[in-house]
């Protein structure tokens, strides 16, 4: 007896679990589309102040950094990183929004020119978070810094911008890049660390943002 | 019908599992490196004016930018496109067959282990996040190298390269890493190109052989490390 109610209770359960993933999709219309960026860029300028002759100077470096970056921040990297933060609260959306990964990025020439939805939702709640440059800088006075550009973009239920804020997060680095023939794993895991910093800065100012477009 | 496929495909997984690593013979020591090929060749290349991405307000300064970085569009696009026409260079298995025949034992100063190179790539999440063993691999001790990324680098005054990120770690006989280590290698190409493009079989000789002085300058690298850091107490 208590078997068969137990059984049964589970049978309830099961379906009411089976039944959610729908109920939180009705219940839950807001979509965040979320790419990654495609466009790394370095640049290190020494005392000479930039120009071709320091470009010449610093380029193979640039290179490398150029390629660590995008290693230790590729495209399910940035997402990984992203995802790993509240993005719902941090951007102010309603309670529940979906997040929807895209792996590939934007092509970055369109990231301005487009102005409609850049996936084929037809949700009636739609935003998106575009990430658009990741860019590392080392300078005389400024020191080394990791910057990132974010977008973000509110649809409402159609295919006009409703609200648009485009902003760069930045943060110093510690370990990045590392010297050369060191062990760069550390100053590599430092890159992931800081752009979830940029985002957490870019969100701040965001939601200021926000909240003085509401007023 | 689709339980059978399931099956079939189990099955299919498991031969490709058997067939995506091979070994040397066991080693008496019962030590195993697993070797990992990266999952290609990809390309940055670095100009001589590249946009300041400190400035971000001015229309003159705006303007030089865009226009800096729309012809920069053009020949990376360009590169990308030809990289993308080649004939897969460095695909996993030419790795495969370069890691197969290089000298990594003595390299990693890890004589007597047998070396397992597997086919294909580890996908990045696995390389950044677990901690424990890659390989399915009981061995009393163990240890794997990873070619994380093999780049094919243009640089404005300094010509054209081949970097690569190599990661290692040695368990030991424990379940977790007594040591690890990564460091990004290069090594100057003098024919192999992609802007513009020669993939003749000579410059893919000189492409393979770029990626087997990048084992072995890692192999000088985690030796360094090692005199200066002892790890094996």
């Amino acid at each position: 007896m208590k078997l068969t109610t137990m059984g049964l209770l589970g049978a309830a359960l099961a379906s009411f679990a089976g039944a959610m993933p729908a109920a939180a999709q009705d219940a839950a219309p807001c979509e965040l589309h979320v790419w990654p960026a495609e466009r790394m860029s370095s640049m290190t300028t020494g005392l000479l102040g930039g120009g071709l002759i320091d470009a010449a100077v610093h380029a193979n470096k640039d290179a490398s950094n150029k390629a660590q970056m995008a290693s230790a921040l590729d495209s399910p990297a940035q997402l990984d990183a992203l995802q790993s933060l509240d993005l719902v609260k941090m951007l102010d959306l309603p309670a529940g929004t979906a997040i929807i990964r895209h792996e590939q990025p934007l092509e970055r020439k369109t990231m301005n020119s487009v102005k409609t939805r850049r996936s084929d939702s037809s949700a009636h709640c739609y935003n998106e978070l575009i990430v658009a440059d990741v860019a590392y800088q080392k300078a005389a006075i400024y020191g080394r810094s990791l910057r990132t550009l974010f977008m973000l973009r509110k649809f409402g239920d159609d295919q006009k911008i409703d609200y648009e804020y485009k902003a760069w997060g930045g943060n110093g680095l510690k370990l990045f890049p590392p010297k050369e023939g060191e062990d760069a794993v550390a100053a590599m895991d430092e890159l992931t660390t800081v752009f979830k910093k940029n985002f957490e800065e870019y969100s701040n100012n965001a939601r200021k943002s926000m909240g003085a477009k509401a007023q | 019908m689709r339980r059978s496929a399931m099956i079939g495909g189990a099955a299919l997984l498991c031969i490709v599992g058997a067939m995506a690593a091979s070994a040397q013979e066991p080693a008496p020591s019962g030590c195993e490196l697993h070797v990992w090929p990266s999952a290609g060749l990809s390309q940055v290349r670095q100009h001589g004016r590249e946009p300041d991405p400190r400035r971000s307000a001015g229309l003159i300064d705006g303007l030089i930018d865009a226009e800096i970085a729309r012809r920069n569009a053009v020949k990376d696009q360009r590169a990308s496109a030809n990289l993308a026409e080649a004939p897969a260079p460095m695909a996993p298995a030419d790795q495969a067959t370069i890691l197969k025949s290089a000298p990594l034992a003595d390299a990693l100063g890890l004589s007597g282990y047998s070396i397992i190179v597997h086919d294909q790539p580890l996908d990045t999440r696995t390389i950044r996040t677990k901690t424990t063993r890659y390989a399915d691999s009981d061995a009393r001790c163990y240890a794997d190298l990873v070619i994380s990324d093999i780049v094919y680098a243009r640089v404005y005054a300094h010509g054209r390269k081949l970097k690569a990120f190599v990661r290692f770690r040695d368990f030991g006989t424990d379940g977790a890493p007594v040591a690890s280590f990564g460091t990004w290698v290069e090594t100057d190409l003098k024919l192999f190109s992609i802007d513009p493009p020669d993939t003749s079989p000579a410059a893919l000789d000189d492409l393979a052989a770029a990626y087997r002085q990048d084992l072995a300058a890692f192999g000088t690298a985690l030796k360094a490390n090692r005199d200066a850091k002892p790890v094996h107490s």
